[in-house]
């Protein structure tokens, strides 16, 4: 089941990881969570999937990480969206609808 | 970007740190959900276990964080390179002979490479090479062209428009004197304008001027800067100074680069304007060259220079039936041995493919061992991209080190090819290991690294851990099939090789049981060919008949003669010979030699009928010859000869009086039949040339004291060339020699790969099998059973090898039709003896490995994993 969902989210995972840090700074743990809220449970992504996407989004720029003390007192490393990662976001978001107005009117037609 | 490259500097040089940092974020992760699920009223080690399950396994987020990592690949490669390298320190016995192999495959086709870049590939070196063609006369009989005369030369040069420049040159020895002995000199005689062809410029005075290009003019030299350094220790005074060149005086005008390279003429010692002479119309040796004028093709050349033959033709009546051919200098220059080259290039290729299938059956019965350790990386989550890369990366290291031996095998190999004297290599000074040279090297190394890494990569699959680790033994071997087809692709370029040498063996057998019509053993030939303006033909004899004397005395020396010409020096020189008294046929082309008396004890020739020549018959009119038995049959059929009169186009000669009648003689060369045969006399003639003498068997070197002897006749005389009728007959065979050694050492080394590939993978399928013999035994199978089990496998990759190699070998064997004699390349019994050879080999390596399996005790079997 996990796998079928990875599938979807492949291509749209980056998007989703923007959108969720776009309010404020979250540590791995706490995107995971946001993603499933935001998503009212519909995805769930695997940290298999998530660490290697935001190592790989801090890489290029579009986020960037800090080590903060969490809520329960630890040391968390908190990722944050940098400017070019806001206006990667917007790039996607963009992409994203036209994808989705696209394939509704290919749905639709038939 | 910027950003990137940071990420690439922190994890290439701070990668502890990296590293750490993941842990921690890691464990934080684990913790946070930990503590969630704990706060959902799980106990803590169940909280943990669920935390870990929802993280999908430490280990594997880290190894996906890792892989997206910027500079992960160049990491990854260093940590193969690293892992490979261990590995192969691991199995030293593998690895030496892996490389040893390689670098044997790669040192030998690097070598013959840069032979065949220099001579054949790369143009020659003169400024707009492109366009310099070779001008050369054909007749009827030979269209492949030879050198011209020089007063056809000069008509090219005047009357055609399609060239730039025409220039001739031509090369002869000449008698240098004057400083000491007299020496013997290499010269080439060469047009003014020669030099701008070749783009050579004197490194003292200057070249030859046009006047000085003119027939009674040209008492002028230029020497050789090798020539110049030896004989006058590099001395500008000799500018302007005369030398003395068959007796004659040639003022020194100038000094060349010591390294000319043009044919043969790069040996001359000394350079003098060709002059050449307007009435030498027929034979001829000078070279002629010409650079086409811009946009003027070679097809327009030969088009308009035939016109022009035709006008000569008409002009000059001896030149009517000579036509002209007009051919790229590159193509002259290179000759057959383009052929020869390419034909030694395929067969090292095919060396180094066995070389490519042995070790990529050596590296695939490894990996198959190895199953395991890439079952559980895999499960480790090395992706299989990652496992076949490093599979690659091991064999590319492997046939890296391989190459760079190669290199330094190539180099020596190269450094040796100066040493080959079965033939003239063309541009030979040009050989060497340049940048193309070293970057086909480097390409080889990595086209077979990953040739024969291929194999065994292909075989990496992303098993199911559990099926590979529950097996007790690697039962089913991967690849079996390939392995297979690769130990019937090197058993069949072994058998293609090995045809190739088969037929050399044979057509170079053939050639040493030639009946020469002489015993050439124990001779010893005296080169007393020389130019001096005091020695005529009536001296020149009397020098030879007094070193002949003197040479009789020394110890050993059975009988002494003198000839004009040596057997197998194709030197032609026919007669037209009638029987006098009959217009009419039968006539007879013959090949005259002029001899002293004693020739014929001294060649061994056996005299058939009638008497020898005697001292008597220096002056006897009429001239007293011998014949040959198959001019006797030529000119007179059945009757008797002895005392008939001969007549020939040499009117001052005639008639010829037949005294004699001998054996036949292979003269022109070693595969040519024996032609027609007249002695002469050679006081009646006016040729000299050489002195001959029978030695007993180990009678020693004389050479010391003819050298002696010829000194103390006469100073003024150069040292003649001593050497054996031995001699020339080995460079007769010296190529068919060459090629033998080197096909049958390609030969050798592919049977024996191929034996060792076999070997190989029957003793692999024996050791897979132990358990099943074990059974197989215990349940009252004989020895004898499963010895015929393990052999009838082998045998089917053998016939189906040597079958496949068979059928290569009939389509491949045919480019060496040039290089046999009397063998056609398709001779059945060198097929025959090829194929038994190969497969006799196999199956003896199949029985020493499937012995093995015979020796095998069920119970050990049985027992063992």
């Amino acid at each position: 089941m996990d796998d079928k969902k990875t599938e979807l989210l492949r291509g749209t995972l980056d998007l989703l990881v923007l959108k969720a840090l776009c309010l404020e700074p979250l540590h791995g743990v706490a995107i995971s969570q946001r993603i499933r809220q935001i998503t009212k449970g519909a995805f769930q992504v695997s940290f298999g999937s998530l660490f290697p996407a935001l190592h790989r989004m801090e890489e290029r720029g579009w986020v960037e990480a800090e080590w903060r003390v969490s809520e329960n007192n630890r040391r968390a490393k908190y990722y944050r969206l940098t400017r070019q990662g806001r206006g990667q976001l917007k790039i996607e978001e963009r992409d994203w609808n036209r994808v989705v107005k696209a394939m509704t009117t290919a749905m639709q037609s038939a | 970007m910027l950003s990137r490259a940071l990420g690439l500097f922190r994890n290439l040089f701070r990668k502890d740190a990296v590293e750490r940092a993941l842990d921690d974020e890691l464990r934080f992760s684990v913790e946070i959900l930990t503590e969630e699920k704990m706060r959902a009223g799980l106990s803590p080690s169940e909280a943990r276990r669920r935390a870990l399950i929802e993280l999908g396994g430490i280990d594997q987020v880290k190894e996906g964080v890792r892989s997206v990592r910027v500079g992960r690949w160049l990491e990854d490669l260093g940590k193969d390179v690293r892992f490979g390298l261990r590995l192969l320190l691991r199995n030293p016995g593998f690895t030496v002979v892996a490389v040893i192999t390689l670098a044997l495959g790669i040192g030998a086709n690097t070598a013959v490479f840069s032979i065949v870049n220099a001579v054949v590939i790369r143009p020659l070196y003169y400024p707009d090479s492109d366009r310099l063609m070779a001008i050369l006369s054909t007749s009827q009989n030979n269209k492949s062209g030879f050198t011209s005369a020089p007063g056809v030369f000069l008509d090219w040069r005047d009357r055609s428009t399609s060239f730039e420049v025409v220039a001739g040159a031509r090369s002869t020895t000449m008698t240098w004197s004057g400083a000491g002995q007299a020496q013997r000199l290499s010269i080439a005689m060469t047009s003014f304008d020669f030099f701008s062809l070749l783009g050579v410029q004197p490194v003292q005075g200057r070249l030859f001027s046009k006047d000085e290009d003119q027939l009674g003019h040209g008492a002028v030299a230029l020497l050789n800067g090798g020539f110049w350094q030896r004989e006058f220790g590099g001395d500008e005074k000799v500018l302007g100074k005369s030398i003395i060149l068959n007796g004659a005086p040639f003022q020194v005008i100038g000094v060349l680069p010591p390294d000319i390279r043009f044919a043969h003429f790069g040996r001359a010692d000394v350079w003098l304007p060709l002059a050449a002479n307007r009435s030498f119309r027929t034979g001829g040796d000078v070279v002629v060259v010409g650079r086409l004028r811009r946009g003027v093709t070679q097809q327009a050349a030969q088009a308009e220079i035939e016109t022009v033959m035709l006008g000569i033709g008409r002009d000059h009546k001896e030149d009517s039936r000579t036509g002209v051919l007009v051919e790229p200098l590159h193509d002259w220059v290179v000759g057959d041995t383009r052929l020869v080259f390419l034909t030694i290039l395929g067969a090292v290729a095919f060396l180094l493919l066995i070389c490519c299938a042995n070790i990529a059956n050596l590296l695939m019965t490894r990996s198959t061992v190895r199953q395991r350790e890439m079952a559980i990386r895999a499960s480790l989550g090395a992706s299989r991209l990652r496992l076949v890369r490093q599979t690659l990366v091991e064999s590319v290291l492997l046939s890296s080190i391989g190459g760079i031996l190669g290199l330094g095998l190539a180099a020596a190999l190269i450094r040796a090819v100066p040493s080959i004297h079965a033939f003239r290599i063309p541009r030979i000074e040009e050989i060497a290991m340049d940048h193309t040279v070293l970057i086909i090297a480097a390409i080889l190394s990595l086209a077979t690294g990953v040739l024969f890494g291929l194999a065994p990569a292909l075989q990496v699959r992303n098993r199911d851990l559990t099926t590979v680790l529950r097996a007790q033994a690697p039962s089913r071997p991967g690849g079996r099939q390939l392995r297979n087809a690769l130990v019937v692709v090197q058993l069949a370029l072994a058998l293609v090789l090995l045809s190739g040498a088969g037929l050399m063996v044979n057509s170079l057998v053939r050639l040493l049981h030639i009946d020469l019509g002489y015993e050439r053993s124990n001779v010893v030939t005296i080169d007393t060919t020389f130019n001096s303006r005091k020695y005529d033909h009536g001296r020149i004899m009397e020098f030879q008949r007094q070193l002949a004397a003197e040479v009789s005395r020394m110890p050993g020396v059975e009988a002494v003669s003198a000839s004009d010409y040596l057997p197998l020096m194709a030197v032609l020189f026919p007669m037209n010979l009638r029987v006098a008294g009959t217009d009419i046929l039968p006539k007879c082309k013959a090949l005259a030699r002029h001899i002293d008396p004693n020739y014929l004890r001294v060649m061994g020739i056996p005299l058939l009928r009638g008497r020898d020549l005697g001292l008597a018959d220096d002056t006897r009119k009429p001239v007293p010859v011998l014949i040959s038995k198959n001019a006797v049959r030529a000119l007179f059929d059945t009757g008797d000869p002895i005392g008939k009169h001969l007549l020939s186009q040499y009117r001052e000669l005639n008639p010829l009086e037949v005294v004699g009648v001998v054996g036949d003689v292979r003269q022109i060369g070693l595969t040519k039949d024996p032609s027609p045969q007249v002695y002469i006399p050679l006081a009646q003639g006016r040729s000299t040339g050489y002195v001959v003498a029978r030695t007993a068997p180990h009678a020693g070197d004389l050479s010391a004291a003819i050298r002696a002897a010829v000194r103390a006749i006469d100073p003024e005389v150069p040292a003649p060339e001593i050497g054996t009728l031995d001699e020339w007959f080995d460079r007769e065979i010296a190529k068919p020699r060459f090629y033998l050694a080197l096909l049958g050492a390609f030969a050798a080394l592919g049977v024996i790969l191929a034996a060792v590939g076999i070997y190989g993978i029957i003793a692999y399928g024996v050791a897979l099998r132990t358990q099943e013999f074990g059974i197989r035994m215990a349940l009252g199978a004989e020895r004898k059973h499963i010895l015929q089990l393990v052999l009838g496998s082998g045998l089917r990759l053998i016939c189906i090898g040597a079958a496949l190699g068979l059928a290569a070998s009939l389509a491949l064997t045919r480019l060496l039709t040039t290089m046999l004699y009397e063998v056609r390349p398709n001779d059945p019994l060198t097929f025959g003896c090829v194929f038994a050879l190969l497969t006799g080999t196999a199956l003896l390596a199949c029985y020493i490995a499937a012995r093995r399996a015979v020796g095998v005790d069920p119970n050990v079997a049985l027992r063992c994993e």
